[in-house]
């Protein structure tokens, strides 16, 4: 019942994604049959895309009262709120490592993001956070920075020599 | 019989300490950079490239080959272990290679991947030195017309893949077309839904895309995965994944055909293949319902397309001096950079050049058996010894380090938690990613651009959509494909109910 739910507001989502892209793709120069504008197919796709996401709100509607009665997609839904606070403990030090990314460096914010996760996602000890953080760090430095040559930003390393 | 005396020479002249030496460093820097995530194949030729500069054309270019295949190989470890394809063409691979891996059967995959990349190279490389003079002039028969009918087959496969709602499977297909609109139109320059963002007007990037809905949900989702406690490893030989490919060996055999078609038109390349090929896997199964769950046939199907079109990308580049697909496009860029430009004469002049590439080609096969046998083995060994929380932390690290190695711009990574979190609310409520992420590769360049060229040739007709002779031909490809998906089940349980 609880994803059936989620399933129509997802879809009703997207009917409202799919009429704000037209009502964006009616703003672009839509030109003429012999000479096609950019607003052209994104019309037609913004079209498609409502009349099918129309039809899916419709189809969860009617079925929403069969399914309602079905108890394993419910424990699945109830499954994934259970650890939604290690998904959003995962998100809030991702995102945190993404601002940071570039002013920390990649061997700290690496070895730092890598510690904090494995203990957000439940790793015991702290050995072993630890070494991991350090290999993931110079394995990533190694691979990405000195073979592929890919700048990963220095941060507080190059602010140290 | 010249054919036969000019591929000898060119293994005499390719099986020579350089060329070995040429030819190892190829294929590991692309198998490592095909396993990481968030260096495709396209990336590692191009990186690889900058080294070619100095040296022979030929040499460069069979460095560069060598770097391709083993790349379109190495795209399929990390979809296997990680479930994050480091390649667009690698998604199919993911779908089936990873519910492998977590049955515990990760090596069976790798070894089945190994194996069918092996063969599906090679059956490509002798429909490239067999046929290629007659796909060459049928990829010149394709206008935008036929290009834009192909993109639509694509579409089609989207809602055929997709488990139990085909609209659900439409409507994702739909969302990566919209998605593919945003940034400059590629016609006319003018700015789509970016609102003055300047990252917008490049586009929706493919791979900080792909690596969120494929790595960074994989991680979510694994910490909602409450049952996730290890994995156990059934070990493999490589003989023992020889033998499952004879199994499906037809499958292999038509998969190839179709792939190396698909590589020898241009524009299409590799990231329809493998759906083309995964698609036909599936249509032809006789148990269908294990595709999605771990399906041996679905990674032969996927990746006997997949490393055949490899071989057919590189027909129209040396024959019209038209890139097959978008490492083609760098291996043609070195070559014109070294003065060498192909063109409808270029292999009457220089044959030695198809030859030694295809030798190229074939030694780089055998070469990625020798090194991708062990080096994937010994990172399933790591994955399935490694504590789930541990990989977990790593893969959502390599995520952001990868779509940031793209371009060095944060914002792809921005928006690959964008994708991360689009794509764990799509697979809790039962959407599929494949086809958002087949339409965001189809949008922008091939559906979208084609149809408009084909209005402006057609003076606004839409006529020749459906009169040309090889529009014709594929309408008629997709109607079949539709009708064998819905005819086929009808055909089987009336005979069933006739049986009993």
């Amino acid at each position: 019942m609880i994803v059936e739910m989620k399933i129509i507001f997802f879809e009703t989502g997207s009917l409202f994604a799919c009429l704000f892209y037209l009502y964006n793709s009616l703003q672009i120069p839509v030109g003429r049959l012999s000479y096609p504008g950019p607003g052209f197919f994104p019309i037609i796709l913004g079209v498609v895309g409502a009349i099918i996401s129309m039809v899916l709100v419709v189809n969860s509607f009617s079925k929403q009262k069969k399914v309602g009665k079905n108890q394993k997609n419910a424990s699945k839904g109830e499954e994934m709120e259970g650890s939604f606070g290690r998904i959003l403990g995962c998100i809030i030090g991702l995102g945190f490592f993404a601002v940071t990314f570039e002013a920390i460096g990649s061997l700290a914010g690496i070895f730092i993001i890598v510690l904090v996760l494995s203990k957000i996602c439940g790793l015991r000890g702290w050995l072993s956070p630890l070494l991991l953080g350090l290999g993931s760090s110079l394995f990533i430095y190694v691979v990405f920075a000195l073979w592929f040559k890919i700048p990963l930003p220095a941060g507080l390393l190059n602010m140290l020599l | 019989m010249e054919m036969l005396i000019g591929l000898g020479q060119a293994f005499q002249d390719v099986l020579t300490p350089y060329g070995l030496f040429i030819l190892v460093i190829g294929v590991f820097v692309g198998i490592l950079g095909g396993a990481l995530p968030g260096v495709s194949v396209t990336m590692t030729v191009a990186l690889l490239a900058a080294l070619t500069y100095t040296m022979d054309p030929l040499w460069a270019i069979i460095m560069l080959v060598a770097a391709q295949v083993g790349a379109t190989y190495g795209g399929s470890i990390s979809a296997t272990v990680l479930n994050i394809p480091g390649t667009p063409s690698a998604v199919p691979t993911a779908l089936e290679g990873y519910q492998l891996t977590k049955k515990g059967e990760g090596e069976i995959a790798l070894g089945v991947n190994v194996f069918t990349c092996f063969m599906g190279n090679n059956m490509g490389l002798v429909l490239l030195l067999v046929t290629m003079p007659l796909f060459v002039k049928l990829a010149m028969l394709f206008g935008p017309w036929e290009l834009f009918w192909f993109a639509m087959f694509g579409v089609i496969i989207c809602a055929n893949l997709s488990e139990g709602d085909t609209l659900k499977g439409f409507i994702a297909g739909a969302f990566g077309l919209l998605l593919g609109t945003v940034g400059l139109d590629p016609i006319d320059g003018y700015p789509r839904f970016s609102y003055g963002n300047t990252y917008l007007m490049d586009g929706i990037p493919l791979i900080p895309a792909m690596v969120g809905v494929y790595g960074l949900a994989e991680v979510f989702s694994s910490l909602t995965d409450v049952k996730v406690s290890g994995v156990s490893l059934r070990k493999t030989s490589l003989l023992a994944a020889a033998r499952l490919w004879w199994k499906y060996r037809w499958l292999s055999v038509w998969t190839s055909i179709l792939g190396y078609i698909i590589g020898v038109a241009p524009g299409i390349g590799a990231n329809v293949s493998c759906w083309v090929g995964y698609d036909y896997a599936k249509r032809s199964s006789k148990e269908p319902e294990k595709f999605g769950k771990g399906s041996i046939e679905g990674l032969i199907g996927a990746e006997s397309c997949n490393n055949a079109n490899v071989p057919g990308a590189y027909a129209p580049v040396l024959a019209l001096g038209v890139p097959g697909d978008a490492p083609t496009a760098v291996v043609l860029g070195i070559l014109l950079l070294h003065g060498v430009q192909p063109g409808p004469t270029f292999l009457i002049t220089n044959p030695w050049w198809l030859y030694k590439i295809s030798a190229g080609i074939f030694l780089s096969g055998i070469l990625f058996i020798i090194i991708g046998t062990y080096f994937g083995k010994a990172l399933v060994r790591i994955f399935v010894s490694t504590p789930p929380p541990a990989m977990a932390a790593i893969v959502a690290t390599l995520c952001v380090i990868g779509s940031y190695a793209l371009s060095m711009r944060i914002y792809d990574v921005y928006l690959m938690f964008f994708f991360g979190v689009l794509g764990l609310l799509m697979r809790g409520l039962h959407f599929p990613a494949a086809p958002l992420i087949l339409g965001l590769v189809l949008g922008d360049e091939l559906v979208d651009v084609n149809f408009r060229r084909a209005l402006l040739a057609g003076k606004g007709s839409i006529i020749p959509f459906f009169t040309r002779r090889v529009s014709m031909g594929i309408i008629v490809f997709i109607l079949g494909v539709v009708l064998w998906q819905y005819l086929v089940p009808w055909f089987r349980s009336r005979k069933a109910k006739i049986g009993a």
